[in-house]
């Protein structure tokens, strides 16, 4: 169980949680419109941060003008600055993490015009701007720490992810290498289970997890390329909405574990917290979060809701049932799988509208929902569900689904896109801080932009504020995604008496105990002593020892697959197709994947086809699909799948890199640096990092997590911490770096691994 | 009815658009559907085909639910092109 000790926000509507809950409270919305520009020739409707209003504020904390800073860094550490203040830890402990949520981080570095937003914007990226460089091995010692703050580091590529999350860790003299979630529009969910998973296992004692993005020409012409984007303000689960609106903010939560929660008493420092509510005795704490893919497509979300269905049975505990529609089979209607919904889209018309298409609404569910007993007690204690409601069509008709088929229909339901819009990698942490604060408040937040119902199962959805039932002191907060991804994750107010209190938790039993009177004062290091001392069980479980059953190597030039070099021809991109022809030969949509997506992909292909060889008693030697090398037929290439998992075997994809996508992001900007300044759509997909572990969850049905992670270096031990925390036992995972910087350059080192 | 030359050079822009690599212009039947069963596309690839007609054409559509009549085979393509291009 983790603890939330402080929290933050910067958006629109104001700096600071109770200036962002207050200005929601009173209705208000950033969102409007802005014109078309020469580089942005289409307008749009946004909320927008407008910066230079936030200078006295950078300047206060060393990120001036002249600091080097980019726009991204300056969020992200001024939003987290006031909370770990709030909080009162010690951020340069070597017991602290930073986890930063974020899907393009300092994206607008590519960009030489960025004019779009504020103008001093422009000029500050325009300064830091960095040649391109090799990728990175970062040393990240913490150097001179406070004294040198002002100026940042002079790290390699500030361009990738893994970087920009180094410069604001560093800023802080944290020692740990920060990791990045960039798991697309789940990425804030995800970065708080993973700050959970962290602190559970007692690998760290307090988690700083931001979530920031940064809207800019890049991000608002990809959406306007998917034609995802509404020319108004957006209407969630209304009959009328028509897309999302883009929006900016950064948000930070400070969690600490519940083993070595520090009872501080912050107002003899002058510090008033508003949401931590530890004046009044009471703590925001989560145990259960989740995250499953839906293998469905890689920008269109499962119709009768499957991933998301599947991340709330996880989180509360809820019996699992399939899909079982009227008149279709499957979980996905076969009509989804040649037309795919888009996920963002006004597009998805192209495909067919929701309506005429969409599967028969689960009408018997709210007679025979999923719940079972045991977790009877944990839903009649939500208040609300505050769910992703992008106000696209094909998200907000999904969420009905998954929401109905947990159950979860008769429970209030809200979405905050229309105060704030779409703030991407923010969005997780600022909608969680915003749900806090409406508990703590009694209030049930109204989704602005509602008016009349638009989705086929309909939800207790209302455009007004309304009142907390009495006795309800907890909230799910639902996020879907690009690549398939969905998240859900439970946060509980308890109420924190001196002796101890409890977390209920999905198995209805008691995973944690607050011991609070062991609690005092201590500086983090002691703290740390304390706890593995008192390390309970739990934690211990959750370090299980991972097993490689199979790895494979992919260099530009060659492959290792389980110590065997295997035949192939070419280098580079013709390497790859090579190794596909090879030895796959029969998925098409290869073609259609940008470099990042096909290396990951070949190198679970070659890893599921040698664990298929073992399981046939085959050996180790992988043979290509016909005997000229070549794929003679799509059908002889099938014939290998027959030792896959089965469907319902559980395994997650959890890749790494240090770059992100920027490959991806270089291509794409200079589609929109040409003379029409028309940016690729399926380019702008392939944008996020996570496409590729999505790409590999649709190929083999895997319905459990998909999670990318950017870190500085390939460190492996690492890597296995962070996948054994996520695996339970008996339980495996296709992970491992996957670094691609370029058609002909790349790098991966990929598992099967089993906890 | 767009005559041949621009039919062919539709099914190549096509092609190289959504990255049919193991087709030929020739593979492909102008008045065969292009959607569903036929070339196993799917509503990103219509999002390219709008690309497509704005970069290479000069055609902006005003609704994206247009595509959907447009995009239904490289025969319809190729009319609307003919009918509708500024450049």
């Amino acid at each position: 169980m983790i603890v939330k000790l402080a929290d933050n926000i910067i958006s629109p509507l104001g700096v600071g949680t109770r200036e962002n809950y207050e200005a929601v409270k009173a209705g208000r919305s950033a969102l409007r419109s802005y014109p078309a520009t020469d580089l942005l020739p289409t307008g749009y409707f946004a909320s927008l941060i407008d910066d230079s209003v936030l200078e006295p504020l950078y300047a206060s904390l060393g990120l001036g003008q002249e600091s080097g800073y980019t726009v991204f860094e300056k969020r992200c550490i001024a939003c987290a600055a006031a909370a770990i203040r709030e909080a009162g830890i010690d951020p340069s402990s070597d017991r602290a993490i930073f986890i930063i949520s974020t899907t393009k981080a300092n994206v607008e570095l590519l960009d030489g015009h960025a004019d779009v937003g504020s103008g001093e914007k422009a000029s500050a990226d325009a300064e830091s701007k960095v040649s391109a460089d090799s990728l990175p091995g970062c040393h990240h010692s913490v150097g001179a720490g406070c004294a040198d703050r002002a100026r940042p580091d002079a790290l390699p590529d500030r361009r990738t992810p893994a970087s920009a999350a180094l410069q604001v860790s560093r800023y802080f003299g944290n020692p740990n290498t920060s990791l990045v979630v960039s798991n697309a529009c789940i990425s804030g969910l995800a970065a708080q289970i993973e700050a959970m998973r962290l602190l559970d296992a007692g690998t760290y004692d307090y988690a700083i997890v931001i979530g920031a993005d940064v809207v800019g020409r890049f991000v608002i012409s990809g959406f306007q390329s998917l034609k995802a984007l509404s020319t108004e303000q957006c209407r969630p689960f209304d009959a009328a909405r028509c897309g999302l609106n883009l929006g900016e903010a950064a948000a930070c939560i400070v969690y600490a574990s519940s083993r070595i929660f520090p009872f501080q008493d912050t107002s003899e420092e002058g510090h008033e917290p508003f949401s931590a509510g530890r004046d009044s005795g009471k703590l925001w704490t989560s145990c259960s979060g989740a995250v499953c893919n839906d293998a469905n497509h890689i920008s269109g979300p499962s119709r009768t809701g499957e991933g998301s269905y599947r991340a709330l049975v996880k989180t509360l505990g809820l019996e699992y049932r399939p899909w079982q529609p009227g008149t279709e089979t499957g979980q996905d209607s076969p009509a989804s799988a040649q037309a795919p919904a888009d996920l963002s889209s006004a597009s998805a018309s192209l495909a067919s509208p929701a309506s005429a298409q969409a599967p028969a609404p689960p009408a018997a569910a709210s007679a025979e929902t999923s719940a079972n007993p045991a977790a009877q007690p944990l839903l009649d204690d939500i208040a609300f569900v505050n769910v992703h409601g992008t106000s696209t069509l094909y998200n907000d008709e999904m969420e009905s689904f998954a929401l109905t088929r947990a159950g979860l229909q008769n429970t209030p339901v809200n979405t905050l896109k229309g105060y704030f819009g779409h703030t991407l990698g923010a969005a997780g942490v600022l909608e969680t801080i915003l749900s806090m604060a409406a508990v703590e408040d009694g209030t049930v937040l109204g989704t602005r932009g509602f008016e009349n119902n638009g989705v086929s199962n309909p939800l207790k959805i209302s455009p007004s504020h309304g009142k907390i039932e009495d006795g309800r002191h907890s909230f799910v907060k639902l996020l879907s995604g690009f690549g398939g991804c969905n998240a859900a994750m439970l946060f509980r107010l308890e109420s924190m008496s001196p002796a101890s209190t409890s977390c209920v938790t999905a198995e209805g039993v008691e995973r944690n105990t607050l011991k609070t009177s062991n609690l005092c004062k201590i500086d983090a290091a002691k703290c740390s002593i304390d706890f593995q001392e008192n390390a309970d069980n739990h934690a211990v479980a959750l370090h299980a020892n991972l097993s490689r059953l199979h790895s494979v190597e992919i260099t530009v030039d060659g492959v290792v697959l389980d110590g065997n070099k295997l035949q192939t021809e070419g280098a580079g991109a013709a390497l790859l197709e090579n190794i596909y022809r090879r030895y796959v030969g029969d998925w098409p949509k290869f073609f259609k994947m940008d470099p990042l997506a096909r290396l990951g992909f070949l190198a679970s292909e070659l890893l599921l086809k040698a664990e298929a060889n073992e399981q046939r008693g085959e050996g180790n030697m992988l043979l290509p699909i016909s005997g000229q090398g070549l794929a003679s037929s799509p059908a002889a290439a099938g014939a290998q799948h027959d030792c896959r998992l089965r469907e319902t075997d559980p395994r997650a994809v959890i890749l790494f890199n240090s770059s992100g996508s920027l490959a991806d992001d270089l291509n794409y900007q200079k589609g929109i640096d040409g003379p029409d300044h028309l940016g690729s759509p399926s380019l702008f997909v392939y944008t996020l990092p996570n496409i590729v572990t999505g790409e590999i969850a649709i190929r083999n049905k895997y319905y459990s997590e998909t999670s990318f992670y950017c870190i500085p270096q390939p460190d492996e031990a690492l890597m296995e911490k962070i996948v054994s925390q996520s695996i339970p036992s008996g339980q495996s995972a296709i992970a491992g770096w996957c670094e691609c910087s370029g058609e002909n350059d790349f790098y991966a080192k990929m598992f099967i691994l089993v906890s | 009815m767009a005559n041949e030359q621009l039919i062919l050079e539709v099914k190549e822009k096509v092609i190289k658009a959504v990255n049919l690599v193991d087709l030929n212009p020739e593979d492909i039947d102008a008045q065969a559907p292009i959607f569903g069963e036929g070339l196993g596309l799917d509503s990103i690839d219509a999002l390219e085909f709008i690309l497509l007609l704005e970069r290479d054409y000069g055609i902006k559509l005003k609704n994206p639910a247009e595509g959907k009549q447009i995009f239904k085979s490289i025969a319809t393509m190729a009319d609307y092109i003919e009918k509708n291009r500024t450049k």
